[in-house]
């Protein structure tokens, strides 16, 4: 709530205590006191006031001339050059002076400020000369120096220079893009050392070796390059030829011939996913087909006798099955009976004659009837180990003698040999002519440079009917630069990968304009009074 | 005293790659630095031959390269740079946020810059190593060149690549250096032969938007910003080598302008419209008639000769134009245009609202051809073609002028062949027999040979008082089935039209002095030597089923008695001998010779079909035409 003041009263005087020492000396108005105090101050800082001084302090005669003290004071002030050099003579002669159009502004120092108006004070420290700023002494030593012709050339250069230094910052290009070409990069002794012996007037036949020497002491030998530096990563050509039916109007002959390899290129490609889809989706159904637990039971008792008839024969199953456990254990005693018959013959065949003595271990239990298959084996008699080294001797003879046999009718093999030996050069051959091309045709194709793998791009090919039949109404078919990305690719220059994506640490904050906001509203309302 | 133990990973396929990270951390360098150095510099990735040992277990795929690479790396003397410029970057964000403008004014003033002359000169150890990479620089430098100029630094750039790619378009004009164009659909393809060197480039369709997606354009722009540094000295030393000024300036031009900004750019759109020849210091040229190595050649005598035939149509393709005045309407392609004829010695010119840089009006009545694009444009001065542009690079490609009646506006054009397709098919249509025997001089150049597609196109003709007796002579005969007498008949022929063209020469209508000029040095030399001595460069796989009429014909002309040679009696000869000799093929090589048989055969049946199928092809629309006629 604001009060309403119907009144506007003089803000009154402030009023304190007198009956302390404390108030007096605080509160009490000593303005025109000050005031009196500083002026007589001041009068003391111009060397006291009027009335006392004396009429020669205050008053010279002028007698004209000028003191040494004067001239040397003036040599020291400051002085602004109102002229800049307009043209330097090429001989000798006096500089040409043009005035300056814009008028050289010294800034005045804040801290002088307070020192107007009164005289012979000093600054408190020198001021810096500024760039235009020049003594009358050092002027006129310029002057004197300018008519020197050695000096003139110096002058000259620097000018030069200084012009070329601001040249060279406005103009220099500001990237590589922009930069200029104005030297032949190529040319024979194009380098800068050479260059400088070339106008130093050096002979031919020197200039190289110096110029070796020279790189040799600053180091600028060139870097040892490695052999496989100038190897192409891919012997495709950068800019392929096409093929004649890629024409943009092309004979029918070519155009059919291209299609052809488009067909069978995508043929592929479909070969492929198809194969991919028959391997994995296919392989499971869908859920819709996928088994329920009921079509499980379904198909598990399939065969089954069903629900209703299951009530009427439960007892005939049960003797069937009974009769039928006691067939099997009759068939299993006799199987034990006949297996104790069979057995032991088999074992007879396997050990040989001698062991045909060895007895059968039949362990006949109360149930069921075992037979170990482990013979128990005698010690050999001394006939009998006799009789096999016999043997085995003859066997060896035998086998020594076949292998002789063999070896000297080998000699008459010879031929065939020596066609065996030629077989298998020309197989030798034929594999490392083979692996040879493999080699070579690894030149020719992307190879796996990184996580991704090189992936062939469709061959562009127009259909018959989206030909152009002007050459005003040709469509690319496929974007170029695209295209040469993909080249780069397939030369090995770049390895395939995934395109950079621009990632953000916080979604962008969108906001409407407070302008656009309003229109937006303006533009609601009228849909709505609509 | 056993030697050292060895240890894994010491040497051998370990020790030869290095993984980036690890490269990036020797180089003391941001990745992002690191990539750009590597692109710069010329070194790429590599792929090991054994993964594991090469990584040291790790079978993992990582990008590698070379050790020595890296190693030759550390000395680059732009890493320093690199390094400084960061510093920079650091300052004067730290400026930036202080508000310290004036800070940032002299900063900005001593910016770190580095340059690429050094690396330039370092990757292209000669002049010609530049040349011979130069495929994919200017193939970039020309997509940059159309890009939209979106940021500042991208609209550098383009600008840049738009200077160095007109200055390279300048100079090929001015060397007469174009071979090749052909028009794909994806852009269009030059070939020039500069110094020995042949260079491909692409340059896209014109006002095709691009809107690329998959590109990473912070890679591309490296990429751009070293081959714009190697094209400027390329484009500076082929200046000098023509002794033209560079940068390109028109001849007074300086005495127009004063300022020095303007005589360095000379006079920009004018420039850019690549109309006009450039300034030029004029040197006594020593005579460079003989550009062959004939000392390399002196001992083959038919290659000495093949390489003066091929010099000889070089020189015919450089003056392809000459003396031809051509028009270009607004829906042309004109830059490529005006680049492809100019580099042919032709004068080119437009309508002043279409572009900068015209030279005469439409109504000019010298002009020779006006190229349309367009299917009923208004014809309005009976002096010259009305053409479609594709003629113009097909002639090129021909090295020859090509009848313009297939190209008259509303016609459908002849395919446009591919000049790189050098494949010896065994099927040739129609259209490309006639071609090659146009190139063989053959037919005669102003011939009109028999195509008559639409009634338009006959209108035109009478339009163009051309003598149509002349096209009505004989449709094309086929080659296999060429016999003596039709041999015969077209000599005579070809004889009387060069009588006729020595008539027509005195005629002031047609003034194609130069072609005129060589057919009568091919006519007296067909008088001399009969037609085709010259060698079939071609075809000359063909050889075999050619050159037995050529000889036949080489007598004839030599003794004049045709007649006496029977040509059964000699073919029956020719199949004995051939049967002999398969007879006489061991019989080792007998199923090599076998197997090839059949792949020829198998060749020629499809050949047969195909001309079978196009031959019912033409004679349908013969049909229907007649058909259509009778109607009407």
């Amino acid at each position: 709530m604001v009060k309403v003041v119907d009144q506007v009263t003089d803000p009154k005087r402030k009023r304190f205590n007198k009956n302390k020492k404390k108030a007096w000396r605080k509160k009490a108005n000593i303005t025109e006191v000050e005031e009196r105090l500083e002026d007589q101050r001041r009068e003391e800082r111009y060397g006291g006031p009027l009335e006392e001084r004396k009429d020669s302090e205050m008053m010279f005669v002028d007698l004209g001339g000028e003191t040494e003290a004067s001239q040397e004071n003036q040599e020291n002030t400051e002085c602004f050059l109102e002229f800049t050099v307009d043209e330097i003579p090429e001989t000798e002669g006096k500089i040409k002076l043009k005035p300056r159009k814009v008028k050289l502004k010294t800034p005045k120092l804040k801290s002088h400020q307070f020192l107007n108006g009164l005289p012979g004070a000093k600054p408190p420290h020198k001021q810096r000369k500024n760039k235009g700023t020049l003594t009358v002494a050092m002027k006129k030593k310029k002057e004197l120096q300018s008519k020197d012709p050695k000096q003139i050339k110096k002058r000259k250069e620097a000018m030069k220079q200084m012009l070329g230094d601001i040249q060279k910052t406005t103009k220099r290009p500001k990237s590589v893009i922009n930069s200029k070409y104005t030297t032949d990069l190529w040319e024979v002794g194009g380098d800068a050392v050479t260059q400088e012996c070339k106008k130093k007037g050096l002979e031919e036949s020197f200039i190289g070796s110096i110029s070796d020497y020279y790189r040799r002491e600053r180091r600028m030998k060139p870097v040892k390059v490695p052999k496989i530096r100038h190897v192409p990563t891919s012997k495709l050509d950068p800019v392929s030829i096409p093929h004649a039916g890629a024409s943009y109007n092309p004979s029918q002959q070519s155009h059919q011939k291209l299609l052809l390899r488009a067909v069978k290129q995508e043929e592929k490609h479909l070969k492929k996913v198809g194969k991919i889809e028959r391997a994995t989706t296919k392989m499971f159904p869908t859920i819709d087909k996928a088994p329920t637990k009921e079509s499980w039971l379904t198909e598990m008792s399939e065969g089954l006798p069903k629900a209703y008839e299951e009530e009427e024969e439960p007892e005939e199953s049960v003797e069937e099955c009974e009769e039928q456990e006691d067939e099997e254990n009759l068939d299993q005693q006799q199987n034990g009976e006949e297996n104790e018959e069979t057995v032991a013959p088999q074992q007879n065949g396997e050990q040989g004659k001698q062991q045909a003595t060895s007895s059968k271990a039949v362990v006949v239990s109360n149930d069921n009837v075992t037979v170990s298959s482990k013979p128990i084996t005698e010690r050999k008699t001394k006939k009998i180990r006799r009789k096999e080294k016999k043997q085995k001797l003859q066997k060896l003879k035998k086998i020594k003698e076949k292998e002789d046999r063999i070896r000297s009718s080998n000699i008459y093999k010879l031929k065939t040999y020596q066609k065996e030996i030629v077989k298998e050069e020309l197989q030798e051959q034929k594999r490392s002519a083979s692996r040879r091309a493999h080699k070579e045709h690894l030149k020719f194709i992307p190879r796996r440079l990184g996580n991704m793998k090189f992936e062939e791009e469709e061959i562009p090919v127009n259909l018959g009917d989206e030909l152009a039949d002007s050459l005003r109404t040709v469509v690319p078919a496929v974007e170029l630069l695209e295209d040469r990305f993909k080249n780069l690719q397939r030369r090995n220059l770049l390895e395939p990968r995934l395109k950079h994506k621009l990632k953000r640490k916080y979604k962008p904050k969108v906001v409407l304009k407070r302008a656009h906001r309003e229109e937006l509203a303006k533009i609601e309302k009228m849909e709505f009074s609509d | 005293m056993g030697s050292k133990r060895k240890k894994k990973g010491e040497s051998g396929e370990a020790k030869r790659y290095i993984t980036r990270n690890a490269a990036v951390k020797k180089l003391q360098l941001s990745l992002r630095d690191f990539r750009r150095l590597c692109i710069l510099k010329g070194i790429y990735p590599r792929e090991p031959k054994n993964r594991r040992k090469a990584q040291k277990g790790d079978s993992t795929i990582k990008t590698l390269y070379y050790m020595k690479d890296i190693q030759f790396l550390l000395h680059e003397p732009i890493i320093w740079k690199f390094r400084e410029h960061r510093a920079f970057s650091l300052k004067i964000k730290h400026a930036k946020a202080k508000k310290d403008r004036s800070k940032v004014q002299r900063m900005m003033q001593n910016k770190p810059m580095y340059r690429l002359d050094h690396i330039v000169r370092e990757r292209y150890p000669t002049f010609t190593h530049a040349l011979r990479d130069l495929d994919d620089p200017l193939t970039l430098c020309f997509l940059f060149s159309k890009l939209p100029q979106v940021q500042r630094t991208t609209l550098n750039m383009v600008n840049m690549c738009r200077r160095l790619t007109l200055e390279f378009m300048l100079y090929v004009i001015e060397a007469q250096a174009l071979r090749k164009v052909f028009i794909t659909i994806k852009g269009y393809y030059y070939q020039v032969e500069i110094m020995g060197q042949t260079i491909t480039w692409i340059t896209p369709h014109p006002f095709t938007p691009q809107t690329t997606t998959g590109v990473d354009f912070r890679i591309m722009r490296v990429f751009v910003e070293f081959y714009i540094t190697l094209l400027g000295f390329t484009n500076f030393r082929l200046y000098h080598h023509l002794n033209l000024h560079y940068p390109p300036t028109l001849p007074h031009a300086d005495i127009k302008e004063g300022g020095e900004d303007d005589v360095e750019m000379g006079d920009p759109e004018r420039l850019a419209s690549l109309n006009f020849p450039l300034k030029r210091n004029h040197v006594e040229d020593s005579n460079e008639s003989e550009t062959i190595d004939t000392h390399l050649l002196e001992e083959d005598e038919t290659r000495l000769q093949e390489a003066r035939e091929e010099e000889k149509k070089k020189k015919q393709q450089q003056n392809l134009f000459k003396g031809l005045k051509f028009f270009l309407n607004r829906e042309t392609n004109i830059e490529s245009l005006t680049f492809v004829i100019r580099a042919c010695k032709g004068e080119v010119s437009w309508d002043e609202s279409t572009a900068d840089g015209n030279t005469f009006p439409v109504t000019d009545e010298t002009i020779t051809h006006e190229i349309v694009d367009r299917d009923n444009p208004k014809q309005t001065h009976l002096s010259r073609y009305y053409i479609q542009p594709q003629w113009v690079y097909d002639c090129i490609n021909a090295r020859m002028l090509l009848p313009v009646q297939d190209y008259f506006p509303g016609t459908s054009l002849p395919p446009h062949l591919s000049p790189f397709d050098l494949e010896c098919h065994t099927y040739l249509p129609p259209e490309q027999k006639q071609l090659i025997a146009r190139q063989k001089g053959e037919i005669p150049e102003d011939k009109l040979p028999l195509r008559q597609d639409s009634d338009s196109e006959e209108e035109n003709e009478r339009k163009k008082k051309k003598k149509l007796n002349d096209a009505n002579i004989r449709p094309l005969d086929s080659f296999k089935t060429r016999t003596q007498k039709r041999k015969e008949k077209k000599r005579k022929l070809a004889q009387k039209e060069a009588t006729k063209e020595q008539e027509k020469e005195s005629k002031p209508t047609r003034t194609w002095e130069d072609v005129s000029r060589e057919e009568e040095a091919m006519e007296t030399q067909a008088a001399q030597n009969g037609k085709e001595e010259a060698p079939p460069e071609q075809n000359g796989k063909k050889a075999g089923t050619e050159e037995k009429p050529k000889q036949e014909k080489k007598m004839g002309v030599h003794r004049g008695k045709v007649q006496m040679i029977n040509p059964h009696a000699t073919e029956k000869q020719e199949l004995e001998e051939k049967k002999l000799a398969i007879m006489m093929i061991p019989r080792k090589k007998k199923r090599v010779y076998h197997m090839l048989r059949r792949r020829e055969k198998r060749k020629e049946t499809g050949a047969r079909r195909l001309t079978q199928k196009r031959l019912a092809i033409d004679h349908e629309k013969e049909k229907a035409k007649k058909a259509k006629k009778a109607g009407v």
